[in-house]
């Protein structure tokens, strides 16, 4: 069947229920993808998270950036496309940390690890956990999810292909 | 260019664009000087973008490449990256080594020390050509290179920049070599103000010459 690839950017949220699509996050490094899937309904969504806190910056219009107020968006906005909180299941990859030393990023450097963290810690809130995940080390990520049938691959350059 | 939104006039805009094409024509020199083939710039541009909309920057997010990174500081903050299709950073060092081509296939910790002064040099000589213009004080970081696809290489400058605004004010060049078939993308992204400083401080010069 041909897929019909969704790419999700930089601070992103995207929901599908075309069994023909597949949505993904291409090249993540310090950014965490959040794949959501209610396995009943077959309904996905993704975000891309690119910071893991909007108090940062108070008068964003941009949830999808933030892990606090991605993760409640994009399940809200699964919830209005007929998919049921108790049927979701989450996957996450991403956090990567890219730059060990340059100064000009002292205050992101290790912003993988803190992505990863507040993600976990909204999707707590929400009352989900993660399923799977594939995160941290020193190496970018492409992060699919087939709406089809739920299945998750993560691609890093020089590492086959594999399904989380 | 989308320069209209970062609130620059038409002349700020040209002072601008004669400011930075002298820098990167600096920079390019250097390079040729380096690895003993003529470097020129194909494309200059400098444009303000989203945030997203970057992704389509050399080539595309999960494109394998080379980046080389430099932090730049002083009268103002920002970052300098370069970026490099595997096949031409391979072939940057195999020059740089006076090795024969196809000799690197891989990068090793000589290949990454090499590409890093390759960086070094042409990204202080484009700090060098804007302090020229500008009489700004500007001081690069030491190079650090990462191998990665282009979005994850790029993620973490954008973190960066995602603290302060939605969009990000980008000069972009792609250059090529003639007789090697090198090429890449050199990219400066002034953070904050910075882009503003530049401006000003590019009219003062011309003033006071």
């Amino acid at each position: 069947m041909a897929t019909d690839i969704m790419a999700v950017g930089l601070g992103e949220i995207k929901v599908s229920k075309d069994p023909a699509s597949t949505l993904a996050c291409f090249g993540l490094g310090s950014c965490v993808g959040i794949a959501v899937y209610d396995t009943r309904a077959r309904i996905g969504g993704m975000a891309h998270v690119v910071l893991p806190d909007s108090s940062i910056r108070p008068a964003h219009n941009t949830p999808g950036k933030f892990a606090d107020t991605a993760v409640p968006a994009l399940i809200e906005q699964l919830l209005s496309a007929g998919a049921h909180k108790a049927h979701l299941r989450v996957k996450i990859a991403g956090g990567a940390q890219m730059f060990t030393s340059a100064p000009g990023l002292s205050n992101v450097l290790d912003i993988g690890s803190k992505n990863v963290a507040a993600v976990k810690a909204a999707l707590a809130l929400c009352g989900l956990h993660v399923a799977a995940e594939d995160c941290g080390g020193r190496t970018g990520r492409t992060f699919m999810l087939r709406i089809r049938d739920g299945v998750v691959t993560v691609r890093m350059l020089g590492r086959s292909e594999i399904e989380l | 260019m989308l320069v209209d939104d970062a609130g620059l006039g038409e002349a700020q805009k040209k002072l601008f664009g004669a400011v930075v094409s002298a820098a990167m024509n600096r920079s390019t020199e250097t390079l040729s000087k380096m690895t003993g083939a003529r470097v020129r710039v194909e494309s200059l541009r400098f444009d303000l973008v989203p945030i997203v909309a970057t992704a389509e920057l050399a080539g595309g997010p999960d494109v394998p490449a080379v980046g080389v990174y430099l932090s730049v500081y002083g009268d103002l903050v920002g970052h300098v990256l370069m970026l490099f299709p595997e096949s031409s950073a391979y072939e940057l060092v195999d020059l740089l080594c006076e090795m024969p081509k196809g000799t690197c296939k891989s990068l090793d910790s000589m290949g990454k020390s090499c590409l890093g002064e390759v960086g070094n040099i042409t990204g202080t000589s484009f700090l060098i050509g804007l302090s020229d213009h500008t009489g700004l004080m500007l001081r690069p970081s030491p190079p650090e290179v990462v191998q990665d696809m282009v979005g994850a290489i790029l993620s973490t400058i954008l973190a960066d920049l995602s603290m302060v605004g939605d969009e990000v004010f980008v000069i972009e060049t792609r250059f090529t070599a003639e007789k090697a078939s090198i090429a890449g993308t050199f990219l400066f992204v002034p953070r904050g103000d910075s882009l503003h400083k530049i401006l000003s401080s590019a009219e003062l010069h011309v003033d006071g010459n």
